[in-house]
């Protein structure tokens, strides 16, 4: 009652090689890929790049702002005024002299 | 030696000390504000006129007296003109009871170790000459901090203090102030930064020595306390330096013993075209709103 057919080691070959083959890409794409390990490496550091730049950017506009109000029209601080003044327009006092 | 009468009035008196007027260079945006357009004026002198009749408008107004404001701080301008036939600053103390005081500063050196130190000023000690025969009691100067930077802070601190000390050759009150910018990130730590190296250069004058500080108000309630009651401090006066009003009359009335010192002008609201009652009034308002402000303390 045998029944069996004999086996023919051929196909084991075909699997082990297809196997190995798609163990050997996935490897390759789970490191190299577009979604590999590399890859998340430099996208993880380019947003620590950006949110540097955007903390960076929060900082300059809260800075700007501040000044803004200080220079408008219902704050006016003269201090700044002054500064202002002479940094930016260049102005000094009429009894000033400047030494370059 | 200081005048004793105005030194009793800064150390005890109850009020605030106000921005009286702006430099020379930023007078036309002043004058707009006061709604007088840059037509209304041909030359530079008689622009200058005419910030000074509004200048002396407000030193005129009823409200404006030592009851509330307890101080001025002036321009050199200022200094130079006249009130009601008085030199400005002895029309303030004699006729309104306010301590002048002069802003002596000439603008701010470019920034380093995230701190701005005030630029050379070399004929100070001219201009405090000048200054002790208008009869100011005080001189103003200011630096700008804007981070949390031990190198940067501590330069502040050094220039500030070794030209107070020159000023305090004259026999004048320096008034000390390192700004903090309440825009930076790590404010609270340039407080305590601040506060430390304060200490250690107020602990070094001499016994018969003091100055004013003039400080921002700090993230900390009475961050300062410690310096409100050392005996180098005449006052620990608050800058705003950009709050709101509310939230610095909020602020300041968490900082006991400090008083305002608000750079505003206080042309808020005023105008040329304004009747001398509602100019009046407007001013009265405007003084006894940062007045409240300034005693809640």
């Amino acid at each position: 009652m045998s029944g069996h057919r004999k086996q023919t080691g051929f196909g084991g070959v075909i699997f082990f090689v297809v196997t190995v083959g798609l163990g050997l890409y996935f490897t390759f794409a789970s490191v190299q890929g577009d979604y590999g390990l590399f890859r998340r490496v430099q996208i993880r550091a380019e947003a620590q790049t950006l949110t540097g730049e955007r903390d960076r950017l929060v900082a300059e506009i809260a800075a700007l702002s501040n000044k803004t109000l200080r220079l408008s029209d219902d704050y006016l601080d003269l201090d700044l005024l002054d500064q202002q003044a002479r940094e930016m327009l260049g102005m000094v006092r009429s009894n000033e002299v400047v030494l370059r | 030696m200081p005048n004793q009468d105005q030194l009793t009035k800064i150390r005890a008196g109850k009020g605030f000390i106000a921005a009286l007027d702006q430099s020379g260079g930023s007078t036309p945006k002043a004058l707009r504000l006061y709604g007088v357009e840059e037509d209304a004026y041909g030359s530079e002198a008689e622009m200058y006129d005419m910030i000074h009749a509004m200048r002396a408008r407000i030193a005129q107004a009823p409200a404006f007296t030592g009851d509330q404001v307890i101080g001025a701080i002036l321009f050199e301008m200022t200094m130079d003109r006249e009130i009601s036939g008085k030199s400005t600053a002895a029309y303030l103390w004699e006729d309104r009871g306010v301590v002048p005081f002069l802003k002596v500063d000439k603008g701010l050196a470019d920034e380093e170790n995230g701190a701005q130190v005030m630029k050379p000023m070399p004929d100070l000690d001219a201009l405090c000459d000048r200054a002790v025969a208008a009869g100011i009691f005080g001189t103003k100067m200011r630096s700008v901090i804007n981070a949390a930077n031990a190198d940067g802070i501590q330069a502040v601190v050094d220039q500030q203090f070794a030209v107070a000390k020159q000023i305090l050759g004259h026999g004048l009150i320096p008034i000390i102030e390192p700004e903090v910018t309440i825009s930076i990130a790590d404010k609270a730590n340039a407080e305590d930064m601040l506060l430390a190296t304060l200490t250690r250069a107020l602990d070094a004058l001499d016994d018969d020595q003091q100055v004013m500080l003039k400080l921002t108000l700090p993230e900390v309630a009475n961050h300062y306390a410690t310096l409100v009651n050392h005996p180098r401090v005449a006052r620990v006066v608050a800058l705003s330096g950009g709050y709101a009003r509310d939230e610095a009359n909020s602020r300041l009335a968490q900082n006991a013993g400090v008083i305002a010192s608000f750079s505003r002008a206080l042309t808020e609201g005023l105008s040329a075209q304004q009747s001398d009652d509602d100019f009046n009034t407007t001013i009265a308002a405007t003084i006894g709103e940062i007045y409240d402000a300034s005693v809640a303390g």
